[in-house]
């Protein structure tokens, strides 16, 4: 190392991190390479003028900045927290949507079924059309009086005013409180962007 | 920090790992000013690393519970406020100007005293011009005198990294203020 320059190294040795045989090596280069002292007292120039540059003082009393940092981070969970609760409002018609779907998927096969019957499809068939397991769970009653007496059944009429009026509609009225309560924010979003 | 305080501090951390607040709030307490100058030396504006300190504490407890005493906790925060305070540049550089210097109070005459805080306005623009990489290793370094190891273990980059960093900074800025190292 003595016969090539240790320019690598200086900084470490300046900054006292070399121990050792390295130490030893840099330093007998260093006694014989007026270059490279040369270079090491730059680096001390260098280093004595940044330290020359005086620092700033924190603006706030440490009370007041611990204050501020509580501050702070109260406002980030506050804010963390009403971004969960936004993310979920804003999911409100896709799950609306997805409770509509499966609504007419429902209607679309009791309809199905309600026309097979219609048709004179006996309930006999009717269980023919369900996987073997299924067929027996149909209601004795509808298996074995036939169409006419499902249909002037009142527990079946109910349930197909609640699936085919009352559930639809409830979705629908709720799409469209969804649209009037977020139309001002949205507004207010537009404004602000 | 000695044996005693290192074990105090380490006792603060693991209350506020479990929730402490207060115990954080004596953490933020002790750090504070360590904090603000490391982010003031990278910066230059003091808003800009009051604002930052503030953000690196804020950060600080967020991760808190993830953080493992293996490294000096010192470290661990000076890393958070150096990206904090990176990051915060990064967003208001276009607007951001350099602080005035306060006003040298020594008993000089004005002609020295004008020098000084033209050449301390020099220094510091010439490290602005840095960059952020070895900026941060420059600072960690002179100002805040951590070891080679420290500075690796802070910033999360191998010691060669470190070394060639600082070797690029200083070369850097001995070309950029050679006028004022003549002088000298």
């Amino acid at each position: 190392m003595t016969e090539e320059h240790v320019t690598t190294w200086l900084g470490a040795r300046f900054d006292g991190e070399l121990d050792g045989q390295q130490l030893r090596l840099v330093d007998a280069h260093l006694a014989e390479c007026p270059r490279c002292r040369a270079a090491l007292a730059d680096l001390r120039k260098v280093s004595s003028l940044l330290r020359s540059v005086p620092g700033a003082e924190s603006l706030a009393t440490p009370e007041r900045f611990v204050a501020n940092v509580g501050l702070r981070l109260s406002l980030r969970q506050r804010r963390q927290g009403r971004g969960l609760l936004e993310t979920g409002w804003s999911l409100v018609p896709l799950g609306l949507l997805a409770i509509w779907s499966f609504l007419q998927s429902v209607f679309l096969v009791s309809e199905l079924v309600v026309a097979a019957i219609w048709l004179g499809a006996s309930n006999v068939a009717l269980a023919g059309l369900l996987p073997a397991g299924l067929a027996g769970l149909l209601p004795s009653a509808a298996v074995e009086t036939g169409a006419s007496q499902i249909l002037t059944d009142a527990t079946t009429v109910t349930w197909l005013l609640w699936l085919n009026l009352v559930l639809p509609l409830s979705v629908v009225v709720l799409f469209w409180s969804w649209l009037i309560v977020n139309w001002p924010q949205s507004s207010r979003f537009r404004a602000r962007s | 920090m000695t044996g005693a305080s290192a074990d105090s501090e380490l006792a603060l951390i693991v209350q506020a790992q479990r929730g402490d607040k207060q115990a954080f709030g004596e953490l933020v307490r002790c750090h504070q000013a360590g904090v603000v100058g490391v982010a003031y030396r990278l910066c230059g504006n003091a808003r800009l690393a009051e604002d930052a300190a503030q953000e690196a504490f804020v950060r600080a407890w967020q991760h808190l519970p993830a953080y493992q005493p293996r490294s000096a906790f010192r470290n661990w925060l000076y890393r958070i406020a150096t990206n904090a305070t990176l990051d915060s540049l990064r967003r208001e550089r276009p607007s951001l100007e350099l602080d005035e210097l306060t006003p040298d109070r020594s008993d000089d005459g004005l002609q020295a005293r004008v020098e000084r805080h033209e050449q301390a306005d020099v220094v510091r623009q010439a490290v602005m011009a840095l960059p952020d990489a070895s900026r941060a290793v420059l600072v960690l370094r002179e100002y805040e005198e951590m070891s080679y190891r420290e500075i690796a273990d802070t910033l999360g980059i191998p010691m060669g990294t470190v070394m060639s960093r600082l070797s690029y900074a200083r070369e850097r800025l001995r070309s950029s203020l050679s006028h004022l190292l003549e002088a000298r």
